[in-house]
């Protein structure tokens, strides 16, 4: 809690949930745009974007970033992050081939995910490990980053000046990173993402609790930054444990879709709910300029 | 965060603190007593009472304390905790025969006496260094048993207090014995380093450390000292721990600005409605803490 500032995030869509669970969660550009330039207003500072294709399906399609991308910065200067990792639907999903045979399994696409650092973000997520992940209807999809893949991608962000936020699920998914951090891949301040709380829908995702994140946060390479996202009941005590322990914070229907036990949430109320908070500490929530300065992250020359 | 009820304990005078610190410390009976129900109506479901002479010096006179808790009774039904720690100041204060202060053990134990439902049982030996003296609070083996004795004797609730994790063993030890039944009530005072030698500071780390001792059928609360008292409070609650605040902890509701006891409840009460949870009521409390509601005094 270095400078009394918390740098807000913004999740407003995910690749995951969807308007029957939850009307208020926006998926189309105008939709998303919208609700973010308000989030901003009310003190988010950064935003997670996910793509979704005019059926709602998962994308990292570039055209569709891009047209997200360009909305929001109309509207307001938050620091955009677009996900490479899409979701468990749609076009994200493909066969593992063995042989050039399907195996009946399903991976998240390689080659549709990398297309997320193509439209112009100023960070993008790193998910530097394999998981199973498992799709709303019930199948498993395989999140499938070997090293040299996780390196690949490394490579090509810096390449195009983009800050990797490394995801990590469990204090295992910050082995890859670390060791890409050490071989230059990325500069301080290394942003890191813990998301806890995520394991009834990722395998041996850790679930919320203050322990995970104190060990978690003892593994942090020096000149790190991190986040918190708690999933679902865990948003609000994983944002609190964030905080006290010097991180920063993920709110939205992304990672949670409820108000309180049964009320449904929209991203303003979460946000002005965190917002609250923050100020009760004694903390005010930094502007998108101070994200910008404590994330390493120069502000991206306008696109219109 | 079990059942989303988070007791709240106002800790409103402390043995420490003076009026010209902060002109809101209440220190005499009457004063004691309104604050006190102010922040019951407030969330506040447990009191933790020092008492003062008319002169505002620390004591454990039980008729002084005896006066506090009548006066507290009448206006409400909070759980009543008198400290066996008393005070740097006036009568509790001697010196020992090798001429160093400590916090006289016979004045102490007359905090037993008050008829309070809980009180504060420091099972530990600490330095405490106010206003450049030293000032021992010696609590060796044989007096934390003989006070947990005078206390089980008399149907009172040991709060067991630690600095830092070594205080936990000497409880450990006497719950061991059978010296108290569960739930065993320990308080966690987190960031009072400045006063007293070897005190932890406040970290979710440390309380982690300290929560993972706890033997089982424990209920623990934190107590966040000064700039500490904010972000302990939050751990103690995503620990599943309750939260005491008040002045006796901390003087300010923000940096230079000083604080009110109502204040410091009122924030925290605003605080757990927006991690959707309840302060728990006295009757609550006391399921929780398995204090039985004194008889009238």
């Amino acid at each position: 809690m270095a400078s009394g500032k918390i740098i807000v995030t913004v999740a407003p869509t995910g690749g995951v949930g969807t308007k029957q669970a939850n009307p208020a969660l926006p998926t189309q550009p105008a939709e998303i745009a919208e609700d973010v330039i308000r989030c901003c207003e009310a003190g988010a500072s950064v935003v997670a974007v996910h793509a979704r294709r005019p059926d709602d399906s998962a994308t990292c399609d570039p055209g569709i970033y891009q047209d997200i991308n360009e909305r929001i910065r109309k509207g307001c200067d938050i620091v955009i992050n677009n996900s490479t990792g899409g979701g468990p639907t749609g076009e994200m999903v493909g066969p593992i081939t063995a042989g050039g045979e399907p195996t009946g399994d399903l991976e998240m696409l390689w080659s549709e995910r990398v297309k997320g650092i193509e439209a112009g973000a100023e960070i993008c997520t790193h998910d530097a490990f394999c998981a199973n992940t498992y799709a709303p209807d019930g199948g498993v999809v395989m999140m499938n980053a070997s090293i040299q893949r996780s390196r690949e991608l490394a490579q090509a962000m810096k390449e195009k000046g983009i800050k990797p936020e490394w995801e990590c699920f469990s204090v295992a998914h910050m082995l890859d990173p670390i060791r890409l951090i050490e071989e230059g891949l990325d500069e301080p301040p290394y942003i890191f993402n813990f998301v806890l709380g995520a394991h009834r829908n990722i395998q041996a995702a850790m679930p919320w609790s203050p322990k995970t994140l104190v060990a978690m946060v003892d593994e942090l390479p020096k000149g790190s930054v991190f986040t918190v996202s708690g999933i679902g009941p865990a948003q609000m005590p994983a944002a609190m444990g964030a905080v006290i322990c010097g991180g920063h914070v993920r709110f939205g229907l992304e990672d949670n879709n409820y108000y309180s036990r049964g009320v449904l949430a929209n991203n303003l109320q979460l946000v002005e709910r965190l917002v609250r908070q923050v100020r009760e500490l004694g903390y005010e929530p930094a502007t998108p300029a101070e994200a910008r300065e404590m994330l390493g992250v120069p502000r991206k020359p306008s696109v219109n | 965060m079990a059942d989303g009820k988070v007791i709240i304990t106002i800790a409103p005078t402390g043995g420490m603190g003076s009026k010209e610190m902060n002109p809101h410390l209440p220190t005499q009976p009457e004063e004691i007593a309104d604050d006190v129900f102010a922040c019951y109506e407030a969330g506040a479901s447990v009191v933790a009472v020092h008492a003062r002479r008319p002169d505002h010096t620390a004591t454990c006179d039980p008729d002084i304390y005896r006066d506090i808790n009548d006066r507290i009774r009448e206006k409400c039904d909070i759980i009543i905790n008198n400290s066996t720690g008393g005070g740097v100041t006036g009568e509790m204060v001697g010196p020992t025969k090798d001429g160093h202060l400590e916090i006289l053990w016979e004045q102490r134990i007359k905090g037993v006496e008050g008829g309070a439902e809980i009180c504060t049982h420091d099972a530990h030996t600490i330095v405490g260094s106010f206003n450049g003296k030293n000032i021992t609070v010696a609590t060796p083996p044989n007096a934390c048993r003989e006070l947990a004795i005078m206390m089980k004797e008399r149907g009172i609730k040991p709060e067991w207090e630690c600095f830092n994790l070594s205080h936990m063993q000497d409880p450990l030890l006497l719950i061991k014995e059978g010296l108290d039944e569960p739930p065993y009530i320990f308080n966690f005072v987190l960031g009072a380093s400045k006063g007293f030698q070897g005190a932890a500071p406040f970290s979710l780390k440390v309380l982690q450390s300290m929560v993972d001792m706890l033997p089982k059928g424990a209920i623990f609360t934190v107590s966040g000292i000064g700039p500490a008292q904010l972000p302990a409070a939050m751990a103690s609650i995503i620990c599943g721990g309750h939260v005491r605040v008040g002045l006796e902890d901390n003087m300010y509701y923000g940096r230079g600005q000083l604080a009110t006891n109502l204040q410091l409840i009122e924030r925290l009460v605003r605080q757990l409605h927006d991690l959707n949870l309840e302060p728990a009521t006295p009757a609550e409390a006391r399921e929780l803490l398995g204090v039985p509601r004194a008889k009238a005094a």
